[in-house]
């Protein structure tokens, strides 16, 4: 439902957020249906994690063989999903879980959650050219404490596995929760960062230079005319130094190797077979991200899928309480001593309904203001928001999952139960 | 109640859980008071200069038009610079150091450099004095990233004491591990919401904190707990109300608003706060460490009273 004529506001012409082939937006059903690649985005603290789970829960029942890629599940729902060593290597959901729940389960459930430090010591031994080079680097000082420890890692490591995981056709769908990064198309970003940093063309004409001339640097210095090297030693300390040239040579032989993989998964990502969707909530910082995720998406070539904002407050019917607040309750004190005997004499009645009328004026003023966030977005682009309201409890479980799911799939759901009903 | 007794308080926690709205509130606080206060912006998410209706904070410290209140953003690049401008002493030495590309490739790549070198200013600014030899600030505050990164942060002297250790850049790291450790001069407080993740995160962040990164632990603030909207007594009355609005049509005459949808609205609420008193249970019960408790908000459009406000509650 569009909100935004409810509101007044007029939609503005030239709406951003490229939606693949055609210009009319896919669902979210046949978009779990025909894709290979779900890349889930979204800033921390909006529920992204349970969302994709959710949506790989979805296309699995519908009967895809579906691998959920995690980054950091909440404990209970991992274990509500009977994984309780969730870890690198995927695991299978087991069908029983679904059966005595009475929930349909066509297809086949995997989960794996992404482990930063493994996952980048199996890339460097997959890329190394001999396992020497890859132990060389394993064994680096340097390298054992980046490898868990700098930023972009994380983002960097999902898309090996992603590179990975999509090298054959194990899986008829990935569901890819990405890290939570300040911005969510800082993913796409990471591996150019992460291979520049590694293979900076000024850090390895100094470094990669000073490593071919030896375990003799200092000779290949004063050889050189690298005086900022040289300086720059003296600002840091020798031995520091030292580490770092044994670093970005150990790397060398395994630059090219990381480069193709991160080709490849570009290519991927920026395929038909591919889409992204944001997860967000109407909260005023996650909307602005939202906003800025979809003016940037076009620019990286990427299928936008669409929007589901979580935490919505929502008012049945967008009704919205009278502008003069005060006599309110006491009108309502009146009526409702008029027509409910046993209330009649109560005199609890009235701060009750002070306490009531007040609790729905904070609540109905979040409504407004979430609504007033989702029309905006809703205005500016062309693929599909969706909105699910704020739970009264942590989902943590296949019935929360699964209560999640009747709201991203209300409008197939209800055109299934029609189905069977006619 | 957050109290001003040492020069550095760090506030720290993961995103969207209102750091930045916590740092804000206790530096109008404190300079309420009259206490010289600077507020420190770091990462990419400059949040805090734009509330008082000014520009990004700059690496120069620039007062937020409120008494006693600045704000500044510790620049990596910039404090390197500053750095090798103090090492190397002279200029035809060190501007090509400052210039080289090489050197910006650097800052990205050293492993905890570009976090060491964050740090590195904020020494600086702890020792600063006027002319006349007293601290310039009574009091800085550092807005610091998200738990993940943040611990990246203050991991960043050990990683370069360990990588380097020797040399210029191992006795900066020192200083740095020095001031983060001080117990007379430095409190971190850990801002999170009563809900699953955040206080699973905050468990985790206050044992590494406690146990490999040696920084004095504070308070946890738990920001944005839902009150309980009914007293406990009322509980007879409100399911007499209930029984009555499933029943009887007495709707009529109040304009929009209907009794189902304030009775709805009402439990999403309790719901909400029976959620948040769990979760504050869970973290007290865990962490054994003091909490500051702050309610929800509900002011439409949020503004710099809505952070007073906040500041109301940790007085």
């Amino acid at each position: 439902m569009n909100t935004l004529s409810k509101l007044g506001i007029k939609s503005p012409v030239g709406l951003t957020g490229r939606t693949g082939r055609g210009s009319k937006a896919t669902d979210l059903a046949t978009l779990l249906a025909t894709k290979r690649l779900i890349v889930v985005c979204g800033s921390g603290g909006v529920g992204k994690t349970t969302t994709s789970a959710a949506m790989a829960i979805a296309a699995a029942q519908a009967g895809r063989k579906v691998l959920v890629l995690t980054i950091d599940p909440a404990r209970r729902l991992a274990a509500s999903l009977g994984l309780s060593e969730l870890d690198n290597d995927p695991r299978r959901v087991d069908p029983a879980l679904f059966q005595a729940r009475d929930l349909p389960m066509k297809g086949e459930l995997w989960a794996m959650m992404l482990d930063t430090k493994r996952s980048f010591d199996d890339a460097v031994r997959r890329h190394a050219p001999r396992p020497e080079v890859a132990q060389r680097v394993l064994d680096n000082t340097i390298y054992q404490q980046i490898s868990d420890a700098l930023s972009g890692t994380q983002e960097y490591m999902a898309m090996e596995q992603l590179s990975e995981l999509t090298r054959d056709n194990t899986y008829d769908l990935l569901v890819v929760d990405t890290p939570p990064t300040q911005h969510a198309l800082d993913f796409l970003d990471s591996p150019d960062r992460m291979i520049g940093v590694l293979d900076s063309g000024v850090l390895k004409k100094v470094f990669g230079g000073a490593a071919k001339a030896g375990k003799s640097y200092f000779g290949w210095l004063r050889r050189s005319t690298k005086v900022v090297a040289s300086l720059f030693e003296r600002v840091t300390g020798g031995e520091f130094f030292t580490d770092m040239v044994e670093f970005f040579s150990a790397f060398d032989e395994l630059y090219e190797a990381m480069r193709n993989s991160s080709k490849r998964v570009k290519a991927l990502l920026k395929g038909k077979d591919a889409a992204f969707i944001l997860v967000t909530s109407p909260q005023p910082s996650h909307m602005q991200e939202a906003n800025y995720f979809l003016s940037r998406i076009d620019s990286y070539g990427v299928s936008l899928g669409g929007f589901i904002v979580n935490r919505v407050h929502s008012l049945a019917d967008g009704t919205i309480p009278a502008g003069d607040a005060a006599p309110v309750p006491d009108r309502m004190v009146r009526s409702l001593r008029a027509s409910v005997p046993a209330l009649q004499a109560n005199q609890q009645l009235e701060p009750l309904m002070q306490s009531l009328y007040s609790a729905w004026q904070r609540y109905a003023a979040m409504a407004q203001q979430d609504a007033t966030q989702i029309a905006q977005l809703e205005a500016r682009t062309r693929v599909w928001v969706k909105q699910v309201p704020y739970f009264e409890a942590d989902i943590h479980d296949l019935s929360g999952l699964d209560k999640l799911n009747g709201y991203l799939f209300s409008d197939s759901r209800s055109a299934a139960t029609e189905r069977a009903g006619s | 109640m957050i109290r001003f007794d040492r020069r550095l308080l760090i506030v720290s926690g993961k995103g969207g859980v209102g750091k930045s709205t916590l740092v804000t509130a206790l530096g109008l606080l404190a300079a309420e008071r009259g206490i010289e206060t600077l507020i420190c912006e770091m990462g990419e998410n400059e949040k805090i200069a734009p509330q008082f209706g000014r520009r990004a904070s700059s690496y120069c410290e620039t007062p937020l038009g409120v008494p006693h209140l600045s704000s500044i953003y510790l620049d990596p690049q910039e404090s390197f610079n500053d750095y090798v401008r103090s090492t190397l002493k002279f200029e035809t030495l060190w501007r090509p150091v400052v210039e080289s590309s090489l050197i910006k490739a650097f800052i990205q790549a050293g492993p905890g450099f570009k976090e060491l070198m964050t740090l590195n200013k904020l020494v600086e600014l702890e020792r600063a004095v006027k002319p006349n030899g007293t601290p310039k600030y009574d009091l800085i505050l550092l807005d610091a990233p998200a738990t993940g990164h943040g611990l990246t942060l203050f991991r960043s002297p050990m990683l370069v004491m360990r990588g380097a250790k020797a040399g210029p850049i191992f006795q900066k790291a020192r200083l740095i591990a020095e001031l983060l450790q001080d117990e007379q001069r430095t409190r971190m407080h850990i801002v999170t919401l009563a809900e699953e993740m955040p206080v699973s995160e905050t468990l985790d962040m206050v044992s590494a904190i406690r146990f490999d990164v040696h920084i004095p632990l504070g308070d946890i603030v738990v920001n944005a707990v839902v009150p309980a909207t009914f007293a406990p007594e009322q509980a007879e009355v409100l399911a007499g109300l209930r029984r009555a609005a499933q029943t009887v049509a007495i709707d009529q005459g109040w304009g929009d608003v209907r009794l189902l949808d304030m009775l709805a609205a009402a439990d999403q609420l309790e719901g909400r706060s029976r959620l948040n008193a769990e979760h504050i249970a869970r973290l007290k019960a865990k962490a054994n460490i003091d909490t500051v408790t702050l309610p929800f908000i509900f002011d439409v459009p949020w503004t710099l009273a809505s952070v007073r406000k906040v500041g109301g509650h940790l007085a």
